[in-house]
């Protein structure tokens, strides 16, 4: 993991400080390891910035999914009790009969007038949270019958402070590993919105990257390559946290 | 039976409405900002000029005469899925025999506790799905230029795209085979056997029955991962299928294309839940 931590940090320190601009479609060289893309910019040094600004959305949409996920799964609890994890198991269902990715870009193509960064948003959030509803709801439909939550119950602790205080805290050995899949999807969404070609071109973000790495893949392949190692690069990281996240279990009391 | 009927039914309606709500319900007018678009020009254009879906009532009666309406090119939209799914139902059932084969290989050969194999297939599964076959297809182009050959990959693209899409499949359908046939070898049955003094490839012969009964409810999951693959692998290695009208009828905004797409998905999937249900019944029974 440290080994990781110190990769993650001299990728993060090259793409920052290395010469970003130059002249259009140079050759690999001592400076410019892959090269420069048709505006200028260094291969590498764009790869890592785009995906540093891909890595930034896709962390806005793990903290919306996953927050939004909780605040349903608490209504849903509170209002609809074992009913509500039956709706919730039938529009899974229905969802898991096209992959998600076709549900995303249905929503996507629903908003093509509205701004990249809003479309990409409501169609993740509208997509992707019913899934992890179904799953939250499992989690706390399995933590509610625990012994400590009765024994708050028989206390007079208002099912509030138990969903927030009790069975949230506990349900993290699920959480961590859930926000970081969540993220990975996020970043996922963000180079396929990018393939199907929506944005500008000169965007410094993973997804325009992608299509653009396509388009030239034969006279300038180097843009491919960037964009493919960084990809590897973060889901390395990401799959390494994922699994750090697995391994702890947090339990919370509190009274 | 009547119940596998009925459930299939109703998801495959399910998935239509929740698809057709979607489209027409959220690109409200008063909620897009001035001033701003998402889309290119053409796509917008596009979008701007699509003619709006019928009632829910029409399109549903369309549904069950078989008319599932017209694309933006007035082709009829059953028309587009046959010769799209003419081409793509052959690569998913190379894509399922190739997970089959994997199935096989994870539960009965080497061991089910390795960690290599494991740390690969959960690596190869978050990994998104169009990685795979934007590698697999710049490896070729670029091998094709280098050996001085034509730019057309023919039935390279067909192997490519079948391999990397079955990727994702494989890797799922690994983890799952390793952890059901190490749960079946430390039963009590498997421990029966093993006192009686039977070896690990007889007490895997014994349980054969066991594992893929266990295995086929995580069909669903195996296929509509599966598909999720294909679709970025036909479009990127330009291949007439379901992939490919997938992303065309996203970029241009072709709405009653999209319905059916949806429906064709929907569709696949559900039949495919109910032949695995089928399977594992009989193989519970027998």
């Amino acid at each position: 993991m440290r080994r990781a931590l110190a990769c993650l940090c001299a990728v993060l320190l090259y793409g920052y400080l290395w010469p970003y601009e130059s002249d259009p479609n140079l050759r690999p060289s001592a400076i410019h390891w892959l090269g420069t893309d048709e505006f200028g910019r260094d291969v590498v040094v764009s790869a890592i910035r785009a995906t540093v600004n891909t890595a930034t959305t896709a962390s806005g949409l793990s903290i919306a999914v996953i927050a939004l996920s909780a605040l349903i799964v608490f209504a849903a609890a509170a209002v609809a009790g074992a009913k509500g994890g039956r709706a919730a198991s039938f529009v899974l269902s229905v969802l898991e009969s096209c992959p998600l990715i076709v549900w995303i870009f249905v929503i996507v193509s629903a908003l093509i007038e509205f701004p990249r960064f809003y479309a990409i948003t409501l169609g993740f959030v509208i997509a992707v949270v019913p899934v992890f509803v179904a799953i939250l709801y499992g989690e706390y439909a399995r933590l509610s019958s625990a012994d400590f939550v009765q024994a708050a119950r028989c206390s007079g602790v208002s099912e509030r402070r138990i969903f927030f205080l009790y069975i949230l805290p506990n349900a993290s050995a699920v959480l961590f590993p859930l926000s970081i899949t969540v993220f990975g999807m996020a970043i996922a969404l963000d180079g396929a919105i990018g393939l199907v070609g929506m944005g500008n071109r000169s965007e410094l973000d993973l997804g325009i990257m992608l299509i653009r790495a396509r388009e030239q893949l034969l006279t300038n392949p180097a843009v491919a390559l960037g964009v493919s190692g960084a990809l590897l690069l973060l889901y390395w990281v990401l799959h390494l946290l994922r699994r750090v996240a697995e391994r702890r279990t947090i339990s919370i009391v509190s009274l | 039976m009547l119940r596998w009927v009925v459930l299939f039914v109703v998801s495959v309606l399910g998935a239509h409405a929740l698809a057709y709500w979607l489209v027409t319900a959220l690109p409200d007018p008063s909620l897009v900002l001035l001033g701003f678009f998402s889309g290119n020009e053409a796509a917008l254009d596009v979008a701007r000029s699509r003619t709006a879906l019928p009632p829910y009532g029409s399109v549903v009666a369309g549904l069950f005469s078989g008319d599932l309406g017209q694309t933006l090119d007035n082709i009829p939209v059953i028309v587009e899925l046959s010769n799209a799914g003419a081409h793509s139902v052959p690569r998913i059932l190379a894509v399922l025999a190739i997970v089959t084969l994997i199935a096989r290989h994870a539960g009965f050969r080497g061991e089910t506790d390795g960690v290599r194999g494991a740390r690969i297939a959960e690596f190869l599964v978050f990994v998104p799905a169009f990685v795979f076959p934007l590698t697999v297809f710049g490896a070729l182009q670029g091998s094709m230029v280098l050996f001085g050959r034509s730019l057309d990959i023919g039935a390279l693209a067909q192997l490519g795209c079948v391999a990397t899409a079955s990727i994702g499949p494989a890797a799922l359908t690994y983890l799952q085979s390793r952890r059901v046939m190490s749960i079946l070898l430390d039963s009590q049955y498997a421990q029966h056997l093993r006192s009686l003094g039977a070896d690990h490839a007889e007490i895997r012969s014994h349980v054969a029955r066991n594992y893929y009964a266990e295995l086929l409810p995580s069909f669903a999951k195996i296929l509509v991962s599966g598909l999720g693959f294909l679709v970025f692998a036909e479009y990127i290695f330009d291949l007439p299928g379901l992939g490919k009208l997938t992303m065309l009828a996203i970029t241009r905004s072709d709405l009653p294309m999209i319905l059916g797409i949806v429906i064709a998905f929907s569709l696949i999937v559900n039949a495919g839940n109910i032949v695995a249900a089928a399977m594992q019944r009989r193989l519970i029974e027998y």
